[in-house]
């Protein structure tokens, strides 16, 4: 973009780079010529350049409430699934494991059972084998295997007696054994008194019998049915153990993978919705930049234009009132009025050039904000200014005034721009009178520039402040209308908000508000 | 007011771009009581083959007064003025910078480069007319020049 700075037009027309002339501040490349310059250049705690922006009437930024966006409720959803999984895994691998534990206590049961049983059997063979050969031999030491195996077989019915509890028809059986060890108990023991009494003859007459052989051969049968039943138990237990675990690995395992796919569905969508948020605040920024580039632009182009309209301006201006002066007279009275006419469109056509260079160098020539005293920049205006007083009878007041954060230059146009405007839509028959004063709060100072004047029709508000409006014509006030114009623009490049109150007959007060600072040395 | 330099014509060298600024200075002197001589030089090429009566400006007079415009075409003003007060030979010469600019960075620059004097050109006719006189009535009149 070729360059609009007026150094660069001079240097155009000199054929050489020009010397830095006026506009050179403008230049800045990235475009710093809007409000954003006064946090540029002004050393004040973080905080209070945007704070001042915020409570001085700027829109405040929305506040960004988290909405809730298609991307967020699927992510929600998705982990809240995840998580839901995770915990079903965890009760499931708890309930295996007391499954697990279950199983193998009634697997250590069925193998006590069986244990028992042999125990029971061999028990009651060593019985048998001590009373045959105390039989045999009728010596008392023959015997100590029956005595030692009736015990242990009782003991051992007992423990099965107890284990077999929960179990009915083991339980049943049990019983039913209980009953064939007493009946066979009994005939060992019919057996022993009788050798021992009436010697072996009576005593092989009872074992002819085969009574005790018949018992046996049931108790056989019985402890078979037993051992079978348990050990049937046992394998299934263990099936039961083994088909359960890999059932739980098997959930288990699908649960979290489950759980893991529904986590990265979650945090792939976040991530795509962040991107894509990503995406609209870089476009934003973009947008923004370019923004200020064009406004800075625009700015140098007036500012130029207004500048270089200056030259031809002079020549029509002056040459107009050069033929007025010399040929006064001498072309026709009809010629006089025409020239009169271009000499006076000269004129405002210069004025209004000038006023539009002031406005554009509101901008372009501001400086940077440092501490004014209001109070004596005001002072000091009074003192400059030559305000029509004497021929109106009028008079300024002023209240002292805080200390600000302003160009000093800046700040006296608007003052002076506020205050003759007062003294000069006066009342015809009334004594002008503007006083002026100010508020701070939250540092922001508020000033008020009151007068007793005309007032201004309240539907006029909003176009008050444009640029070359004006309420009242020519004949009436003079002026192009630039002035109310400039002072919006110098106090809102500082960040501060101008406004007015008025009554038409009664008087305007206009307000504008600016940083306020302590006066250094004091609260 | 009495004429100086014996009754001789002022030579005044106009170094200005502007045929309507060159004709409205000659309107305005016109007006004066001073006799003068204005020659115009409209860039600073020929402003300076003037003073230094180079090639066809040979028997051009030495001016007794150099009013300059800052913003002309090919060698710019300020450079005009730097080498005017660089030259021995023409150093002495008043250098009025009478330009439209209103700059500060102008102003500056032109009195660090020795200009005499800075006067903006009045936008309205009837002041510059009366800052035309002016210039006359003191630089011509009240101020003695340096013979040339």
């Amino acid at each position: 973009m070729p360059a609009l700075e007026p150094s660069a037009v001079a240097a155009v027309r000199s054929g050489e780079p020009a010397a830095p002339s006026y506009g050179s501040r403008a230049a800045a490349p990235d475009g710093r010529g809007g409000g954003s310059e006064i946090a540029a250049g002004v050393s004040v705690p973080n905080g209070a350049a945007s704070s001042v922006q915020a409570k001085a009437g700027w829109p405040a930024m929305p506040r960004m409430i988290m909405p809730w966006t298609t991307p967020r409720v699927i992510a929600t959803l998705a982990f809240s699934l995840g998580l839901l999984l995770l915990v079903l895994v965890a009760g499931l691998a708890a309930h295996t494991a007391i499954d697990a534990i279950h199983s193998s206590q009634a697997l250590d049961r069925s193998r006590q059972v069986l244990q028992a049983t042999r125990e029971y059997f061999s028990s009651m063979q060593d019985a048998e084998t001590g009373q045959r050969g105390y039989l045999i031999t009728g010596l008392e030491p023959y015997l100590n295997p029956y005595l030692s195996g009736v015990g242990a077989a009782r003991l051992a019915l007992g423990q099965l007696d107890s284990m077999t509890e929960g179990d009915l028809g083991q339980h049943a059986r049990v019983v039913q054994l209980s009953r064939l060890t007493e009946e066979k108990l009994a005939e060992l023991e019919r057996t022993v008194e009788l050798r021992r009494r009436d010697g072996f003859e009576a005593a092989r007459a009872v074992v002819l019998t085969d009574l005790g052989l018949r018992t046996m051969q049931e108790i056989r049968l019985v402890i078979a049915t037993l051992s079978n039943v348990e050990r049937t138990n046992l394998n299934g237990e263990l099936a039961a153990i083994s088909s359960n675990a890999y059932q739980s690995l098997w959930l288990n395992a699908s649960g979290l993978g489950l759980a893991l796919v529904l986590s990265i569905i979650g945090f792939a969508t976040l991530r795509m919705e962040a991107r894509q948020r990503e995406g609209v605040l870089r476009e934003l920024s973009d947008k923004s930049d370019s923004l200020k580039r064009s406004n800075a632009e625009l700015e140098r182009f007036a500012y130029v234009a207004s500048h270089d309209l200056q030259e031809p301006l002079r020549m029509v201006s002056s040459y107009t009132q050069l033929l007025g002066r010399r040929y006064k007279g001498k072309l026709g009275a009809e010629a006089d009025e025409f020239i009169g006419f271009a000499v006076d469109g000269a004129k405002r056509m210069q004025e209004l050039i000038n006023d539009l260079l002031d406005y554009s160098r509101v901008t372009t020539r501001g400086q940077p904000p440092v501490p004014t005293d209001a109070s004596a920049l005001v002072k000091d205006l009074l003192g400059m200014i030559q305000f029509p007083l004497a021929e109106t009878g009028g008079q300024i007041t002023v209240d002292p005034l805080p200390t600000v954060l302003a160009d000093p230059s800046q700040l006296r146009r608007v003052f002076q721009n506020l205050i003759s405007n007062g003294l000069k839509f006066r009342k015809p028959d009334q004594p002008p009178h503007v006083h002026v004063s100010a508020a701070v709060e939250d540092d922001i100072a508020t000033f008020t520039v009151r007068d007793n004047g005309i007032g201004i029709d309240p539907q006029f508000f909003d176009r008050l402040f444009l640029i070359f409006q004006r309420l009242h014509t020519r004949a009436e006030y003079p002026g192009t209308g630039i002035g109310l114009a400039i002072c919006k623009r110098v106090v809102e490049h500082h960040g501060g908000r101008i406004w007015v109150d008025s009554a038409p007959g009664v008087g305007s007060a206009f307000h504008f508000t600016l940083p306020a600072i302590a006066p250094s040395g004091g609260p | 007011m009495p004429l100086k330099h014996g009754g001789r014509s002022i030579e005044i060298l106009l170094v200005e771009d502007s045929p309507g600024d060159v004709r409205l200075t000659q309107e305005a002197l016109k007006e004066g009581k001073i006799r003068n001589k204005l020659t115009v030089a409209s860039d600073g090429v020929e402003a300076l083959a003037v003073l230094r009566r180079q090639g066809a400006y040979a028997n051009a007079p030495r001016p007794d007064i150099i009013l300059l415009d800052l913003n002309l075409p090919r060698v710019d003003g300020r450079e005009v003025l730097a080498a005017i007060k660089k030259d021995l030979a023409l150093h002495r010469i008043p250098v009025v910078v009478l330009t439209t600019s209103k700059a500060e960075e102008d102003v500056l620059k032109s009195y660090e480069l020795s200009a005499n004097c800075y006067i903006t050109k009045p936008v309205d006719l009837d002041q510059f007319i009366a800052v035309i006189r002016s210039i006359e009535d003191f630089w011509l009149t009240i101020v003695t020049l340096p013979e040339p």
